[in-house]
C-alpha cells in the first residue's frame, strides 16, 4: 500500500511540476500580451490581475464582474 | 624511606598550639586499606586520648567554638637531629566516637587526615546536584543542548493508518481540483461571451490566460498546504534535551568542594549526561503537538543514578575502570592502565626476608560483564542492543579433568545508565514525504519566501532517537560537533569500554598483566615520609617488576608496620578468553 502511495504520489507531483512550470511560461508571455494592449486602464486592472492570479490571490468572480466594462472596447 | 623515622621526636600540635603527646602515643596505629585497588586508602587511626591542657582545648573547641560538626586541626610533627621535619596534617573528628572521660580528666578522639579519599567520598556523598543548583554553582550556561526525535519503532498499524490518512488526504485533494476545475469553465465561459472590438478581442486572451494561471496556482497552492499538513502531522518535529559534558559534572563538583579537577581522558570532552525525562509534551485537543519537553536542565533528576555527586564521580570511575586520588589541590580521576600512576610512585620497599609467597587465583572470575541499563520506556535501547553489553569468558586452554577445573564466579559492572541511540535513516513514511518535501521547496521558492521541508526531514539524521518523548532511565550519550557520531557505538560501547579500559583486570590480555604474586603480614621499617609517599600512591618497583601496597597498619611511636602488597607476575599461559558481543 505505502508503495502505491509513494507512486502515486511521486506521478501527482511531477505532473503538478510540470504544469507549475509552464503556468510560468504562460504567466510571463501574457505580460508581454498586456504591454501591448493599448488601452493603459484595461492594461494596469489585467497586469495587476495576473500577478494576484500567479500568487493564488484573484477573486475570479470580482474579477469577471471588473471585467465587464472593457468588453466593448 | 624509613630513615627520618628512626630516632625521631615527635611534636603534637592542636589548633596550631603544641601540647604533650597524647597518653599511649607509642601505641598510636594508623591502618591503611586500598580498597578496590584504589590509589589512596582508606584510613583508620586508633584514638587518641588527651589529658590536661590539650583536653582543654579540644573541649573549647566542641563546646565553645564552631562546634564538633567541624574537624579541630591537628598535626604530628616528626623531626630528627639532621633538622628534617614532616608534619601529619589531620582534623580530630568528632564523629567518629569522641569522648569525654569525666572521672580521668581525658577526652578520647580518633583524627581524620586532611585530603583523605575517605574525606573526598564522605563531602561527594554529602552533595547533590540539585543542590548545586539551588546554590548557583551549576548554572544553564553549563549545560549542552542535543537535539533528538521520538521515533517509534516500526509498527505496522500505524503505518497502515498513515497510509489511510495520506489515501484520504490526496482523494480530498483531487475532489478539490475538479470542484475548481467546474468553477473555472464555468468562468470562462462567462468572460468569453460578449467581447467585441480589436481591443476587446486582445482582452479576452488576456483573460483566458489570467484565468488558466489562477486555477493552476489554486491547484498548487493546494498541494502545498496538503504537504505542510502532512509534514507537520506526520513528521515529529526535531526537539532539544538539556545535557551536560560528563567533564563539566566532574568540575563543577570538584570546583564546589575546592578542588581542580585532572581526568586527561579524552573520552570525558565527547560524553554527555542526559537526565531522565518525565515530561509529556503538551497537545492540542485534536493530538497534535502543541509544544515539545525536552529535559529542562542537564543535572539528574533526584531518582537518577548519578544526583548524588559521589555517584557521578563513581560512573565516570568505572566507566574508564579508572582510580580517584586527591593530589595537592586536585581530585585526578583516570584509568588504571594510564602510566601515570606508575611515573609517581617513589617509594623503595626496605631489602626484607619475605618468607610466604602466595597468588591472586581468587581474583579471576570465570565470566566477566559489562553493561549499559536498557529503558522500557525507549524500545530503541532494547532494538538496537548492540554495545549495550559485552561478556568476557575465560577458561583454560588445555583440561585434563573437566570436573576439577576451579575457575568461576561473575564479575559484573554495571554502569546504572542507558546508551543512546542514533537516527542513522529516514523511515517509510519519512522517505515518502521527503518526495513531497522537496516538490514542495521547489515551488515555494518560485512563490516567494520558500519553505525548508526537505532539510526538514533530512536534517533529523544524526540526532538522538527516542520511541517516546518520556524516558525513564538517564542515558549517556557519545556527541562530535552537536550530533551522534555514524559510528557512536564503535566509539562508546560496553565492548569499547572493555578494550580500552577494563581489560586491565585480564588475566590473559596486556602479557597477562594482572596475575600477580601476593605478600600479606611483612614487617618493616617504616616513618612518616613511607607514610606520606604510600597515601598519595601505592605503587612501588620490587625485584623489577611493578607492585602495589594492598594495606599496612603503621604503629606511629614504634617506627615499625606491617605491609601486605602484590607484584606483577606471570604464573600460567593456560587460559584464553572468549568474548560475547549481544545484539
Amino acid at each position: 500500500m505505502i508503495t502505491d502511495l509513494d507512486a502515486q504520489i511521486k506521478k501527482m507531483l511531477n505532473d503538478y511540476s510540470g504544469l507549475n512550470k509552464s503556468n510560468n511560461e504562460l504567466f510571463e508571455k501574457t505580460m508581454q500580451d498586456i504591454d501591448k494592449i493599448e488601452n493603459k486602464e484595461a492594461a494596469a486592472f489585467l497586469s495587476q490581475s495576473i500577478k494576484d492570479a500567479k500568487n493564488g490571490k484573484l477573486d475570479i468572480a470580482g474579477f469577471i464582474k471588473s471585467s465587464e466594462k472593457f468588453k466593448t472596447l | 624511606m624509613s630513615d627520618l623515622s628512626i630516632n625521631t621526636e615527635q611534636k603534637y600540635l592542636l589548633n596550631g598550639v603544641q601540647y604533650n603527646a597524647p597518653e599511649g602515643w607509642e601505641d598510636v596505629t594508623i591502618q591503611a586499606e586500598y580498597v578496590n585497588d584504589n590509589i589512596q586508602p582508606s584510613l583508620t587511626v586508633s584514638e587518641y586520648s588527651f589529658p590536661l591542657e590539650a583536653r582543654e582545648a579540644i573541649l573549647n573547641w566542641f563546646h565553645n567554638g564552631v562546634g564538633g560538626f567541624e574537624g579541630m586541626p591537628f598535626e604530628l610533627i616528626l623531626y630528627n637531629n639532621q633538622a628534617q621535619q614532616k608534619s601529619f596534617k589531620s582534623f580530630l573528628d568528632f564523629t567518629s566516637n569522641y569522648q569525654e572521660l569525666l572521672e580521668d580528666g581525658r577526652v578520647a578522639v580518633g583524627t581524620i587526615k586532611e585530603d583523605s579519599i575517605d574525606d573526598l567520598h564522605s563531602k561527594l556523598e554529602a552533595v547533590t546536584f540539585g543542590y548545586l543548583e539551588a546554590i548557583g554553582a551549576v548554572t544553564q550556561a553549563d549545560y549542552t543542548i542535543q537535539e533528538y526525535v521520538v521515533e517509534k519503532k516500526f509498527n505496522l498499524l500505524e503505518l497502515l493508518i498513515t497510509s489511510i490518512t495520506l489515501y484520504l488526504m490526496i482523494k480530498e485533494l483531487a475532489e478539490a481540483i475538479e470542484r475548481t476545475s467546474d468553477a473555472i469553465a464555468e468562468a470562462t465561459g462567462i468572460a468569453a461571451a460578449g467581447f467585441t472590438g480589436t481591443v476587446g478581442a486582445a482582452i479576452l486572451l488576456v483573460l483566458k490566460a489570467i484565468i488558466a494561471i489562477a486555477y493552476t496556482a489554486i491547484l498548487l497552492i493546494s498541494i502545498i498546504n496538503l504537504a505542510q499538513s502532512l509534514i507537520n502531522s506526520l513528521v515529529s518535529p526535531i526537539r532539544e534535551h538539556k545535557t551536560i559534558l560528563l567533564r563539566k559534572a566532574l568540575e563543577v563538583v570538584a570546583a564546589h568542594l575546592g578542588y581542580g579537577l585532572i581526568a586527561p581522558n579524552a573520552d570525558f570532552d565527547f560524553i554527555h549526561y542526559l537526565p531522565s525525562n518525565p515530561r509529556l509534551d503538551d497537545k492540542t485537543f485534536g493530538g497534535f503537538i502543541n509544544s515539545t519537553k525536552g529535559t529542562p536542565t542537564g543535572i539528574p533528576n533526584v531518582l537518577d543514578y548519578g544526583y548524588n555527586c559521589k555517584d557521578m564521580f563513581i560512573l565516570a570511575k568505572e566507566l574508564i575502570d579508572g582510580k580517584i586520588a586527591i593530589i595537592g589541590n586536585d581530585i585526578h580521576v583516570r584509568p588504571k592502565n594510564d602510566p601515570f600512576w606508575l611515573q609517581q610512585s617513589t617509594w623503595q620497599m626496605p631489602s626484607k626476608l619475605i618468607e610466604v609467597k602466595k597468588y591472586n587465583l581468587d581474583e579471576l572470575k570465570s565470566t566477566v560483564l559489562v553493561q549499559f541499563k536498557t529503558d522500557l520506556n525507549d524500545s530503541w535501547t532494547i532494538d538496537n542492543y548492540k554495545g549495550t553489553a559485552y561478556e568476557i569468558k575465560t577458561t583454560p586452554i588445555n583440561v585434563i579433568n573437566p570436573k576439577a577445573i576451579l575457575l568461576k564466579g561473575l564479575d559484573e559492572t554495571n554502569f546504572n545508565v542507558a546508551l543512546g541511540n542514533r537516527k542513522d535513516e529516514l523511515n517509510a513514511i519519512e522517505n515518502l514525504l521527503k518526495s513531497v518535501a522537496g516538490f514542495i521547496d521547489g515551488v515555494t521558492g518560485v512563490f516567494g519566501g520558500g519553505t525548508n521541508f526537505l532539510s526538514q526531514v533530512n536534517g533529523r539524521k544524526g540526532t538522538l532517537k527516542q520511541s517516546q518523548n518520556w524516558h525513564s532511565v538517564p542515558k549517556l550519550i557519545y556527541v562530535k560537533g552537536g550530533r551522534l557520531p555514524v559510528n557512536h557505538r564503535n566509539l562508546f560501547s560496553a565492548k569499547t569500554l572493555y578494550d580500552k579500559y577494563i581489560n586491565y583486570n585480564s588475566f590473559v590480555q596486556n602479557n597477562f598483566g594482572k596475575q600477580r604474586s601476593i605478600y600479606t603480614d611483612v614487617e618493616i621499617p617504616f616513618g612518616l615520609e613511607d607514610f606520606k609517599q604510600l597515601t598519595t600512591n601505592p605503587y612501588f618497583l620490587f625485584n623489577g617488576s611493578s607492585a602495589k601496597i594492598t594495606n599496612f597498619t603503621w604503629t606511629t611511636g614504634r617506627d615499625k608496620a606491617i605491609i601486605s602488597f602484590w607484584v606483577e607476575e606471570q604464573y600460567t599461559t593456560n587460559l584464553q578468553e572468549t568474548f560475547i558481543n549481544p545484539e
